[in-house]
């Protein structure tokens, strides 16, 4: 047992060191048995964060927590065991470890794999998401920069309300099969947020805006204030307008909420078991078998949608499986995700395609601004919320919308409207588009990781244009400003 | 030496980490361990009176401290799944302005340092501001001090995993021998948390709650292969043991939801009938919609605009103007809320501010009477009391899911009254309705002011008092001040039910469970649509 | 200032203050064991035994080259713990109340906690019952007999009494197939005496029925079953027209078909039986053979690269095995090793073992085929798959045999599809006779000298035994006649 070691009150780091990691894993690896399935996964975090409304900080938060994971099955039959525990001391890996193992080897049957064919030995460092500008931001620097965010709206007499925070973690997944062959993944992650929502006193505009990144230096919080201020002024007053299809100006954060639907849906599983979706093409007579889209074009050809991991703007984690992808190109569906058993058995390949939530798609050069000078007669919408999908072979979904909605005529905003429901597919939007925007990064906060694999998969970072899009279906109006 | 965070991070030869510090967030390690005591232990009030002494000592004129040990179990016994948890959490109060710090390390240097971060945090905001905050806590009438524990039957924690496994096995069993039996998915999650509560002004409470949750669906199909499939409200988050499962008569509602879905099968399919009619909506939908509107519209942080670039904001956005003014429903909705209802899964003897939440009357006669407060939420409204009416005082809101986090404002348990003059049930009110849909436990989502909002889900056409045919693709359309003022019938007493809810709120999220104990209701005039009709 | 005093103090850090701790995550489970008695339902009973039992079966280790000729797992008793637990939990069950509804669900419970006399019992309450239950339910009553541990033949022969006493003697059909099912019963408990008498019965009912009978629809199945059951009760009769000549044997076959059923004697009709056909040589790419070696030697020393030669072997008695597919190429199978099921690849492993011990002139062939992959390891070209093939089949699990290995020719879907379609590798086409594949993943093949079939099957451990009295058959003609 590891005796107690005292350490200063005052200060302790806000992660986990390397050393301590490397400690936990190598001391729960002997408190189990060295034979079958085990998978340690530690993940230490720190969030400081500032919260604050009607133009006052209402919190402000330093948590750290630890999470220890211990996974453990033996044999290839029979069923496994996890456990759970935030604490590190001796004592406490030997109680999660021992309780595992009991459970692990209570379902076991004995190990049928008799040759120890390879498999893909995971090892990855993961490219680094790290900035000491979001890590070392201290709480002074962020009280006073709410101060500056928060002035504007209280000299307007308007009320601001928003969310400041740092976030850093490390983490590491130790695995080792049923080979015995190890493999890990691990690195550190930062991830800064920030966003912020303008109201007017009476309730009559909002205005909404967000970002997030890795490196607090590019979420511009000043920026994300001056727009969330600026639509709530424009947005006072709304008008009520007939529901109906409008040519529609989606910023991007709006415009996001489409592409992540679109990207959700292309397992190729699924249209290659025959499956009715919005990617299954058919019965192909001449051998026999379902065929997806792929190759095919299924959205406007000046869309291109991919995913490097290794890009820190849209930072999720390199790992096996987890390379660079191309989903769209050019509006050809070119890539679609696969488990490693469909690739498997279907494509001799061992090389699974994971789903994964960041992406970029490719931009265009028209300013919003641009947008609007060039409509007649449009909307122009900020963001969405509730999206929910109410036809999965068209993939129609319905939501609202939300945090500023303008009237567009003769090339002008002329005023804010009523907010809408709408109804629409991502891929009517992307088959309708007028015109495209700068791909910038979106607000796409990180989550808490439970493990290490989740937190790698919490990492979602989102890069997308503008789009003005014809023919977009507004189905009725919600009162909610 | 400085330490710079990536030189810690990296591990890289340093002599002072790899000796005595490779420990971060773990701190103040004394030469006995030992597994979290029983919450009552005098050492763990000590602990508590660390981290408030400390956070006093360093300015704040308030403070607070939590410690949880939470325990989470999903049994199987070829694949279970626990987790064991523990946080401290400190919060102070420094001129108008809220700190808050947390770690996973019982221990009492561990809490001084909290302690003095909590403050720390607090007073940041003040820097370069030279704003004021003003706040005014609702008073404490009397400091706290007290143990309770959840009263439950049977402990899941203190069962065999075996014992357990086979209960679940047993009724997959007897699932599996249903008619035209397809498929079927029983989950089941439990969790045991200890809580301690102390602060500056001397209160000192311990509880251990529980919270039993799970799901049994089934899939059923017929020879023609059509397909349906239905699912046990009961079982939705509780405050009980083991007896959430094992003292209900699961069997019997599942024969009975078989036997429904079984001549769900023989209806036939209609579209969407859109337009304005008579709406049946069953308790559970009910309920979700008591907690997604006038539930979530009550909680005062979310009123005052606290939650506005979270959540939302609400519809009731000037409570002190509209408190006993404001007409939220017909005058036969009466909504009480409080937190000590045996079973319910917000059931609590003080909440996470010490205090012990009250019974109180959120709509009488539809006239808004209360909001949803925590001590400060309280203080936003404080000219609402006095006057003989209420006293000044937190209903007992404030809760959070572990000490990591801290405490917000979340939704009391809430009943619906339902209609005392008559017996009504959801079968009796179906027979009274001529022409009409029945939504049964729809889901629904509300705007960001929980006042338009879309149900979706199951429905049926309603025939001279019965089910006709299912209804595909309905949408219902409704503004919730609408919606509370067109209820023409509640159920009666013996129609109420009950169901746990889960709930997110705040940044960073956390999640907060609520019961809601309703009849069903017959509403008129509600908009149906076409949920996938384009415009 | 705040800043610099964060610096300060992380500079102390390490400083020492002593405190307490009070908090560990010990994961301390409780000490308690199920209250069986307490348990409200008999399918939690039921549970309860079924997890019991099953944690038992996983712990009795069974490996790969002592695999025992039975089904063992199937025949061995109720482990004592699981009985315990079966009547401490249907303590209070009295088989008076019970609801008639489950009454196969009750009787598997009672039997597991021994209570033999009650599920009588209740099957007599069932029978008596003046509510009318469906036949699906009696058949299932008399499998909780059957899939019992050990089996009550006892109760099957109560409840086929019952059966034949309210079947119509008209029901020629239906008296000749529960005599079948309880021969089958008896069959595996081991009790050859029923068994003999049972299928006597039979015959010489079938002998008084019409031809017009035997053409209807409802005796064809029972006659397909009927003729393979005479073929197991006369198997000495078979073995002795086998130890003759194939010809006798085949005379022998027939003679069993025009018995039971009208018609002529379809060569390949029932079970695939495709006695007395001519194979072609077998066709490959990659040729090896294992070699003799101790255990010392790695799995690459016990095998080598040969040049292709003619096989099956004329002269000699051969088996073909067609291991391609589920044994290696889509790996579950090798993962699930012993566990999975009879068709499992190691059950198939330890009966060449076996046969070649008692057999050593048997001629053994492995037949495979490239799939572009084995096992999780990544793709690889036709020539280093068949390298880990044989490294696999001769070298790890030593089975002393001549592998044949076909690159399988295939193409890729085009486009961005990829995915992969493999044609017929030659065997598979030339080992389809008369429109029925014997190529097929797990069929095994035992060919005479001539080349011509002289069995055919898909092994389980039930049949290995039969199989290895028709290969000694053989060989004692084979022996004779030389």
């Amino acid at each position: 047992m590891t005796e107690p070691k005292i350490i200063s009150p005052w200060d302790a780091p806000r992660l986990l060191t390397a050393t301590e990691a490397e400690r936990i894993i190598s001391e729960t690896k002997s408190y189990c048995g060295s034979d079958g399935t085990l998978g340690i996964s530690i993940v230490s975090w720190w969030a400081g964060s500032q919260r604050w409304a009607r133009n006052r900080a209402s919190m402000t938060s330093d948590q750290r927590d630890i999470k220890i994971v211990i996974f453990r099955k033996i044999g290839d039959a029979g069923g496994h065991c996890e456990a759970t525990t935030n604490q590190i001391d001796s004592a406490s890996l030997r109680g999660v470890a021992k309780y595992v193992e009991l459970y692990a080897r209570r379902s076991a049957k004995p190990n049928g794999i008799d040759m120890a064919l390879q498999r893909p030995h995971w090892n990855s460092a993961g490219a680094p998401v790290w900035s000491d500008a979001t890590f070392n931001r201290s709480i002074e620097e962020n009280g006073s920069l709410v101060h500056t965010l928060t002035r504007r709206a209280e000299d307007a007499g308007f009320l601001s309300a928003g969310y400041i925070e740092s976030y850093g973690s490390n983490y590491i997944g130790w695995n080792r099969d049923g080979w015995g062959r190890v493999s890990r993944i691990g690195g550190e992650v930062t991830q800064a947020q920030c966003s912020i929502t303008v109201r007017h006193p009476k309730g009559t505009g909002s205005g909404w805006a967000g970002n997030s990144s890795f490196d607090f230096a590019q979420v511009d919080p000043a920026k994300i204030a001056e727009l969330a201020f600026e639509k709530c002024f424009t947005s006072i007053d709304p008008v009520r307008i007939e529901p109906g299809r409008y040519q529609t100006i989606l910023e991007p954060q709006a415009a996001a909420t489409f592409f992540q639907g679109l990207i959700g849906a292309l397992s190729r599983i699924y249209p290659e078991r025959g499956y009715p979706g919005p990617f299954l093409l058919g019965m192909d007579q001449a051998v026999s078998r379902f065929r997806s889209k792929l190759g095919l074009k299924i959205v406007d050809e000046r869309i291109t949608i991919q995913h490097d991991p290794t890009d820190p703007i849209v930072g999720t984690l390199a790992r096996p499986g987890v390379e660079k992808v191309k989903w769209v190109d050019n509006g050809t569906l070119v890539t679609m995700t696969n488990t490693p058993g469909h690739a498997f058995n279907e494509l001799v390949s061992q090389t699974p395609i994971w789903p994964r939530d960041s992406f970029k798609v490719s931009g265009g050069n028209t300013a919003v601004d641009d947008m609007i000078k060039s409509t007649k007669r449009g909307l122009l919408m900020s963001r969405v919320s509730t999206p929910r999908l109410v036809d999965s072979v068209s993939l129609l979904y319905t939501g609202v919308t939300r945090d500023g909605l303008w009237l567009i005529e003769n090339g002008r905003i002329t005023k804010a409207v009523r907010n809408f429901r709408w109804t629409e597919s991502p891929l009517f939007i992307l088959n309708n588009i007028e015109e495209i925007g700068v791909s910038v990064p979106v607000f796409s906060p990180v989550g808490r990781g439970v493990n290490a694999s989740s937190l790698q998969n919490s990492l979602v970072n989102v890069v997308v244009p503008a789009l003005k899009v014809n023919d977009f279906s507004f189905t009725s109006t919600v009162d909610a400003i | 030496m400085i330490y710079t965070r990536r030189s810690v991070l990296k591990g890289s030869g340093n002599t002072i980490l790899g000796v005595v510090a490779a420990r971060p967030a773990m701190a103040l390690l004394d030469n006995r361990w030992e597994p979290p005591p029983p919450i009552q232990d005098d050492r763990l009030k000590r602990l508590i009176q660390t981290a408030v002494d400390a956070a006093v000592n360093a300015g704040a004129l308030y403070a607070d401290a939590r410690l949880t040990f939470t325990q989470e179990f999903v049994p199987s016994v070829t694949s279970p799944n626990r987790s064991e948890t523990m946080g401290v959490g400190v919060r102070a109060l420094v001129n108008g302005y809220w700190g808050f710090a947390s770690s996973p390390l019982w221990n009492s240097a561990e809490s001084a340092r909290l302690g003095h971060s909590a403050v720390d945090q607090a007073k940041a905001n003040g820097y370069g501001f030279g704003k004021s905050r003003r706040v005014e806590l609702a008073p404490v009438l009397e400091p706290t001090s007290g143990d309770w524990i959840m009263p439950v039957k049977d402990d899941p924690f203190e069962m065999s995993l075996e014992e357990i496994s086979d209960y679940f096995e047993g009724l997959s069993r007897f699932i599996r021998r249903l008619k035209l039996y397809q498929s079927s998915q029983i989950l089941c999650h439990f969790m045991r948390q200890d809580k301690a509560f102390g602060s500056s002004l001397g209160q000192f409470t311990t509880q251990r709650i529980y919270r039993a949750s799970g799901s049994v669906g089934v899939g059923i199909r017929n020879n023609e292969g059509r397909s349906t499939g239905f699912g046990l409200d009961c079982l939705s988050p509780a405050g009980l043991g083991f007896e959430h499962f094992r003292g209900q008569p699961l069997r019997e509602y599942i024969v009975r939801e078989h036997e429904e879905a079984m001549r769900d099968l023989d209806l036939p399919m209609v579209p969407s009938d859109v337009g304005r009619h008579m709406v049946l909506i069953n308790q559970r939908g009910m309920g979700t919609l008591l907690s997604q509107t006038i539930g979530v519209a009550t909680e005062i942080d979310r009123a005052m605009g606290f939650e506005a670039n979270a959540g939302g904001t609400s519809y009731i956005n000037a409570p002190d103007e509209m408190l006993n003014t404001l007409q939220v429903g017909s005058s036969q909705i009466n909504i009480t809320a409080d937190r000590s209802a045996h079973g319910s899964v917000g059931r609590v003897r003080w909440d996470d501010e010490g205090i012990e939440p009250t019974h109180f009357t959120v709509v009488k006669n539809g006239i808004l009477m209360n909001m949803q407060t925590n001590r400060e939420g309280a203080g936003w409204i404080k000219s609402h009391y006095g006057n003989g009416r209420t006293q000044f005082s937190s209903f007992g809101c404030a809760y959070a899911p572990d000490a990591i986090d801290h405490p917000l404002v979340h939704s009391a348990d809430l009943t619906l009254e339902p209609d005392a003059a008559v017996a009504d049930d959801l079968d009796i009110l179906r027979t009274g309705i001529e022409k009409g849909i029945e939504l049964k436990s729809p889901d629904i989502d509300m705007d960001f002011q929980q006042i338009s909002g879309l149900g979706s889900g199951r429905a049926y056409e309603l025939r001279r008092g019965k089910r006709t045919a299912i209804m595909a693709d309905i949408g219902v359309l409704f503004r919730t001040p609408e919606l509370w003022k067109s209820i023409v019938q509640l159920g009666g007493k013996s129609d109420l039910r009950r169901f746990g809810m889960r709930s997110l709120k705040g940044e960073p999220r956390q999640e907060g469970y609520h019961d809601v104990l309703t009849p069903s209701a017959v509403v008129k005039e509600m908009t149906v649509i076409d949920i996938k009709r384009k415009a | 200032m705040q800043k610099c005093l964060r610096i300060v103090w992380a500079a102390v850090f390490g400083v020492v203050i002593p405190g307490s701790v009070y908090g560990q995550t010990l994961f301390n489970s409780p000490d308690t064991f199920p209250n069986y008695s307490a348990y409200q339902y008999i399918d939690e009973c039921v549970a309860a035994a079924a997890r019991i039992t099953s944690e038992a079966d996983a712990k009795s280790s069974v490996w790969r080259d002592t695999l025992p000729l039975e089904d063992r797992e199937r025949m061995s008793d109720v482990p004592v713990n699981a009985i315990r637990a079966a009547q401490a939990c249907l303590v209070r069950v009295s088989v008076d109340t019970l609801s008639l509804d489950n009454t196969h669900i009750w009787a598997s419970a009672l039997l597991m906690a021994q209570r033999d006399h009650d599920v009588e019992k209740l099957y007599r309450r069932f029978f008596d019952s003046p509510v009318r239950r469906s036949p699906e339910e009696f058949v299932k009553m008399l499998n909780v007999y059957r899939t019992s541990r050990p089996i009550r033949l006892e109760g099957v022969e109560r409840l086929y009494q019952f059966a034949l006493a309210n079947v119509s003697p008209d029901s020629v059909v239906r008296q000749v197939a529960f005599r079948l099912i309880k021969a089958d019963m008896a069959r595996k408990a081991r009790n050859k005496e029923m068994k003999n008498a049972l299928l006597r019965e039979v015959l010489s009912i079938t002998d008084t029925l019409s031809d017009s009978v035997k053409s209807s629809d409802a005796y064809r199945l029972v006659g397909l079953f009927l003729y393979e059951s005479v073929r197991d009760f006369t198997e000495q009769e078979g073995l002795d027209s086998l130890s003759i000549s194939l010809s006798a044997y085949q005379s022998y076959l027939g003679g069993i078909w025009s018995r039971v059923m009208v018609g002529p004697f379809p060569h390949n009709m029932f079970m695939n039986n495709p006695v007395g056909l001519e194979v072609p040589p077998l066709e490959g790419d990659f040729w090896y053979r294992s070699v003799k070696a101790t255990q010392s030697v790695s799995a690459v020393e016990r095998y080598r690269k040969i040049e292709p030669y003619s096989r099956p072997v004329k002269g000699k008695i051969n088996l073909i095995a067609f291991l391609q597919g589920g044994c290696h190429a889509s790996s579950f199978m090798i993962r699930g090793g012993r566990n999975n099921g009879n068709m499992s690849c190691w059950r198939i492993f330890s009966a060449i073992h076996r046969m070649k011990n008692v057999f050593p002139d048997l001629e053994v062939t492995v037949v495979s085929k490239t799939y572009g992959s084995v096992g999780d390891a990544p793709p690889v070209g036709p020539s280093e798959e068949a390298d880990t093939l044989a490294k696999y089949f001769l070298g790890y699990h030593r089975l002393p045999a001549t592998l044949v290995v076909s690159k399988t020719e295939f193409f890729r879907l085009a486009g961005l599809d990829q995915r992969r379609i493999d044609s017929k590798t030659a065997n598979e086409s030339n080992y389809t006779l008369n429109n029925i594949s014997y190529a097929t993943p797990g069929s095994i093949l035992l060919v005479d000298e001539a080349g011509r079939i002289v069995s055919q099957w898909n092994i389980n451990r039930d049949e290995e035994s039969t199989i290895r009295r028709i290969i000694a058959a053989v060989f004692s003609r084979l022996a004779r006649e030389r």
